[in-house]
């Protein structure tokens, strides 16, 4: 201990008698550090804290899945009830959905996350409410009763936190539900949601509600608690019986491609992030290493004026392993400060790490730092100095000692194999800096080629309300109409206003409805599944979708009138095959709608072609499909203006107001806003890859600098002596460069192999170009290229003003 | 008595291109316990060298070494460290004191190396820091003491684990002559109390404090000579 203790106290004193390096040191290692405590904060808090229920490792989810793959999908309520049957494995089993309602108060509305969930749902994640009780199961039978369970966030607001609230009715889409039960503070089940992503879930209703409708009760995930000491394998065995008895029951949901399969549920939640997040992961760690190799660098070319202490230090008995001890504790306390640094780093940039996050990065709340982040920037400190003080400590001790004693001011006699390390940490600093560089290159291409897709609308001065109406009162098509035409109408007043249109079932570059239809007159009627959307005449104009052939919706396509459609191109292409669509029909709803129009392609992700879309008069649309689609999208009013867009937010939502206050309203943005907002994962990844490659690039030029540096100083009697000989400064300043430049091309060459290996880890981000798109892997290595020349040119100049006569006098 | 150092046939050589440079040649040597041996020769003769193998700092030289009738030819690293950590002592020309420790550090650092228990590392120290007469300087840096406080706080450092032997590479090469003399009465002293001593010199008024000179050129041992017979213009210790 005092051993330890002693090397410690040498150790902090060496790092103090070098301030300079000390500092370098731990600055470069606090930002490797510190991006990596980030990262992995993100990493932990999504996909690896524990989650916060009892024993969360026996929750798992059964979904059904392709054989061998991954992909997994969710059940329909008949089978849940079926599963609920193979009681054995599983101590309860509850399926959940996710629906949008409006709450009503007085004289306004708002519009809440609700999970429609069975009656286990919360012995399953074994959390009791915290006032009142949870589901009976009579409450989740039949057609469900209108109980409620309310979070702890909504009970107060809505509540004042009232005891009492328990047996009094809270009014949701214009039904009445009892409150039954209030859960804990901070209850948040974190089942991620495609609709509502980031949004979190503040009242749960029995599933039996919803269980029975087209899509909520076909879109089941279905969570259970296992028994006590049931392992995966008993669980397996079962999941093997459930499928055959499945194959039997449902043989058009599962087929001979497709099993029953289960996972943690932890691993359930996050899991389509874990792929983007272990990459920023593995791209970290390259800074760090590249950081590492730097510091490394750095010790080595300090070993060389060390040489004569240790060599004393051998002489009077030490041990290489002592001291290589010695100068490793000198690495860890300089690792340690570095790791604190980088801590404190982390944490001032935790907050704008998280304001760039997409908002479908689930457990937002789970990601912080705590005891568990601390530990692991402490490991990794640890690590991180054993990793680069190891070598250059094992290279220091392998000093010829009476060579070194004898040369009495101590210049390395290991020189020549330090030189070979220090040269090859840089030329591997290039190689990792380019695989990242050109990760961020594909990305950024990704980016352009985004940016410059055509999303078939023009998104300028366009302006997006979303809003969702309240069940009782707007019970009809007709009473949304009235609603439409009003709102329409004060806002096409307002100055600056050049169109108006309103749309439900989705806005384009976001999820939306789909629904079957059939073609009329089709040789072979087929079941098609296609977008659906329901639009008011001015919804086109609004959003500049331009019309290809026929006509657009007008006032006259009214309920009473023929029923019409407007379908895309994508739709005519695909199911009218050359012929013109103008005048066919298609069945919707069992109605035969005659195809009026046709209009531009609209996307809905930027990165895939548009899909086929019928667009439906919302004056002709049914009411049922209407308020289903309206569970889980929001209707959107369309805004053209001739001016910025959002300045126009606030009285387009008192246009809405004004016509009915109990109109909940939701998210004001600009079309720009929702395709900024389309791309944002992809933003994300591409900030971050270009800033650690930035970060690697940087850190890479100051090692190649480093060595170059290093390497004059230590050549200037012989650079003198050329000089003396009759060398021109252009000759001395080519041939240090060229040695510079050997390097660089040696780490590039490996980078590009190994670029070119890892580059398929970017598959599913990357658009529009290859991934080994030519341009970006030249631009990188000419970038990396240019960085290097500037990093040598500085000592090369130096080497070239070199003055013989001082440099004959240097030893 | 056995000797405490016998070399049989040591030779150390280096390639040098096509070519095998010898650094030293067939040297045969026998030093007896509480001998003060001083060896001698023109620059480039493997004084330094020989004294490296004697010292154990150097393994790459084949013959026969005996140390206490240990056969260090047959030890492995391990083991001849373990020798010359529980054996020998250096003092070098250049004092070769850690520049950021204290005298007192300096003078704990091969203790350490050994293991030795705190209580007794601090005691020992004390001892040989009054010993040498040097407590005044226990705080101070090498850089805040004269050459000959160096050399002194070296020969202290030298003699904390008690050796059986001290080696010195030039011991006053970089002192003056009061202060070369100084270090040399020490040696005497110590050489008196039973250590072994072998020094590497060229001055004769140093060699004269010893009992023998050994002659070396080219690698060959060319000469011994008893102390008695070194020419008239030695001093001798007074």
């Amino acid at each position: 201990m005092l051993t330890i203790w002693q090397d410690l106290r040498y150790a902090a004193r060496m790092l103090g008698k070098y301030p300079g390096f000390t500092a370098v040191a731990v600055l470069t290692l606090a930002l490797g550090i510190g991006a990596n405590t980030a990262i992995f904060t993100v990493v932990y808090g999504v996909l690896l804290r524990p989650l916060p229920f009892p024993e969360p490792d026996r929750i798992v989810q059964l979904a059904e899945a392709y054989q061998g793959q991954s992909d997994e999908m969710d059940l329909t309520s008949n089978q849940l009830d079926h599963l609920c049957e193979y009681g054995q494995p599983f101590e309860h089993i509850a399926g959940y959905t996710d629906v949008g309602f409006n709450l009503a108060t007085a004289n306004e509305a708002e519009h809440i996350r609700g999970m429609p969930v069975s009656a286990e749902y919360f012995q399953v994640l074994g959390v009791r409410p915290a006032l009142g009780r949870g589901f009976l199961r009579e409450e989740d039978h039949g057609d469900g009763e209108h109980v409620a369970v309310l979070s702890h966030g909504l009970w107060i607001r809505r509540f004042g936190g009232d005891p009492g609230a328990v047996g009094r009715k809270v009014l949701m889409d214009g039904e009445a539900y009892t409150v039954i039960g209030v859960m804990p503070q901070g209850f948040d089940p974190r089942a991620s949601s495609e609709l509502n992503p980031g949004v979190r879930a503040e009242v749960w209703v029995p599933l039996a509600l919803v269980a029975k409708t087209a899509g909520s009760g076909e879109n089941i995930p279905v969570i259970a608690r296992l028994r006590p000491g049931v392992t995966p394998a008993q669980l397996q065995s079962q999941m093997d019986v459930v499928t055959q008895d499945f194959r039997v029951r449902y043989p058009g949901d599962v087929t001979k491609e497709t099993v029953m399969s289960f996972r943690p549920y932890q691993a359930m939640i996050g899991s389509e992030m874990r792929p983007f997040l272990l990459i920023l992961l593995g791209a970290i760690g390259f800074v760090l290493l590249i950081a590492c190799a730097n510091v490394a660098n750095l010790l080595l070319a300090k070993s060389g004026s060390r040489g004569r202490e240790i060599a004393v230090r051998l002489a009077l008995g030490a041990s290489r392993c002592q001291l290589v001890r010695q100068l490793i504790t000198e690495s860890i306390l300089m690792a340690l400060a570095g790791g604190a640094l980088g801590l404190a780093l982390a944490s001032a940039g935790m907050g704008s790490l998280l304001a760039m996050a997409p908002s479908t990065l689930p457990r937002v709340g789970d990601i912080r730092l705590d005891a568990r982040i601390f530990a692991f920037t402490f490991a990794v400190s640890l690590l991180t100095g054993v990793l680069f003080g190891l070598a250059p400590a094992i290279y220091a001790t392998r000093t010829n000692l009476s060579e070194t004693l004898k040369e009495g001011e101590g210049r390395a006699s290991a020189g020549g194999r330090r030189s070979r390390l220090r040269k090859g940490l840089v030329a591997a600093e290039f190689a990792l800096s380019l695989v990242l560089l050109t990760g961020a290159g594909l990305m950024i291409a990704t980016f352009a080629k985004l940016l410059s897709t055509d999303p078939g609308f023009d998104p300028r001065h366009v302006l997006t309300m979303q809003f969702w109406l309240t069940g009782s009162k707007y019970d009809s098509t007709r009473a949304i109409m009235n609603l439409y035409r009003a709102v329409e109408q004060r806002i096409e007043a307002l100055p600056g206003v050049k169109n108006v249109g309103i749309v439900a079932a989705g806005l384009p570059l976001e999820r939306g409805g789909r629904k079957g239809f059939a073609i009329a007159g089709a040789k072979e009627p087929e079941g098609i599944n296609a977008n659906y959307r329901e639009i008011t005449p001015g919804y086109f104009a609004a959003i500049g979708v331009p019309l290809e052939l026929g006509r657009r919706f007008t006032e006259g396509d009214s309920a009473t009138s023929h029923p019409v459609v407007i379908v895309n191109e994508s739709f005519a292409r695909r199911y009218f095959d050359g012929r013109y669509p103008i005048g066919e029909h298609v069945y919707e709803n069992g109605l035969l709608s005659e195809i009026i129009g046709v209009v531009g392609d609209v996307k809905t992700y930027l990165d895939k072609p548009a899909e086929p879309t019928v667009f439906v008069p919302a004056s002709q649309a049914l009411y049922a499909t209407s308020k289903l689609f309206e569970g889980w999208f929001p209707r959107s009013i369309v805004v053209e203006t001739s001016g910025d867009p959002l300045t126009l937010g606030q009285p387009v939502r008192e246009a809405v107001t004004a016509v009915d206050p109990l109109v909940a309203p939701g998210a004001i943005r600009s079309m720009d806003q929702v395709l900024t907002h389309s791309l944002a994962l992809r933003s994300f990844m591409m900030f971050l890859l270009s800033l650690f490659g930035g970060l690697a690039l940087f850190l890479a030029g100051v090692g190649i600098y480093g060595v170059i540096a290093y390497a004059v100083s230590q050549r200037t009697r012989e650079i003198g002596v050329r000089m003396a000989m009759g060398a021109q400064p252009g000759q001395v300043l080519t041939m240090v460069l060229g040695e510079g430049l050997k390097l660089v091309l040696t780490g590039l060459l490996f980078g590009v192999a190994a670029a070119l290996m890892l580059m398929r880890l970017l598959e599913g981000l990357v658009y529009g170009v290859g991934m080994h798109d030519p341009l970006v892997f030249i631009s990188v290595n000419l970038v990396m290229l240019f960085v290097a020349l500037v990093a040598c040119y500085v000592p090369a100049r130096r080497a070239a003003r070199v003055d013989p006569l001082v440099a004959l006098r240097y030893e | 008595m056995e000797p405490i150092i016998q070399l049989r046939n040591l030779e150390k050589s280096v390639e040098a291109g096509p070519n095998r440079f010898f650094l030293l040649r067939r040297v045969n040597l026998d030093i007896q316990p509480a001998e003060f041996v001083t060896i001698m020769g023109p620059s480039g003769a493997g004084k330094s060298t020989l004294l490296s193998i004697i010292g154990m700092l150097d393994g790459a030289w084949t013959g026969e070494y005996y140390f206490n009738t240990e056969p260090v030819h047959r030890l492995n690293v391990k083991k001849r460290n373990e020798l010359h950590k529980a054996n020998i002592g250096f003092v070098f020309q250049s004092y070769h004191l850690i520049d950021n420790l204290t005298v007192f550090e300096n003078l704990e650092v091969p203790l350490s190396y050994k293991n030795v228990p705190h209580k007794e590392r601090v005691s020992r120290v004390c001892d040989a820091l009054d010993r040498f007469n040097i407590v005044g300087k226990k705080d101070l840096f090498p850089n805040q003491l004269s050459g000959g406080q160096q050399q002194l706080v070296g020969v202290a450092r030298a003699v904390i684990m008690n050796p059986k032997l001290i080696l010195a590479d030039e011991p006053t090469g970089n002192l003056h002559s009061a202060q070369g003399d100084e270090i040399m009465q020490l040696f005497k002293r110590l050489n008196d109390a039973g250590t072994t001593i072998i020094q590497v010199t060229h001055s004769e008024r140093n060699a004269s404090y010893g009992h023998r000179i050994i002659q070396l050129k080219d690698g060959w041992v060319v000469g011994e000579t008893a102390t008695a017979d070194v020419g008239a213009n030695a001093a001798q210790p007074g």
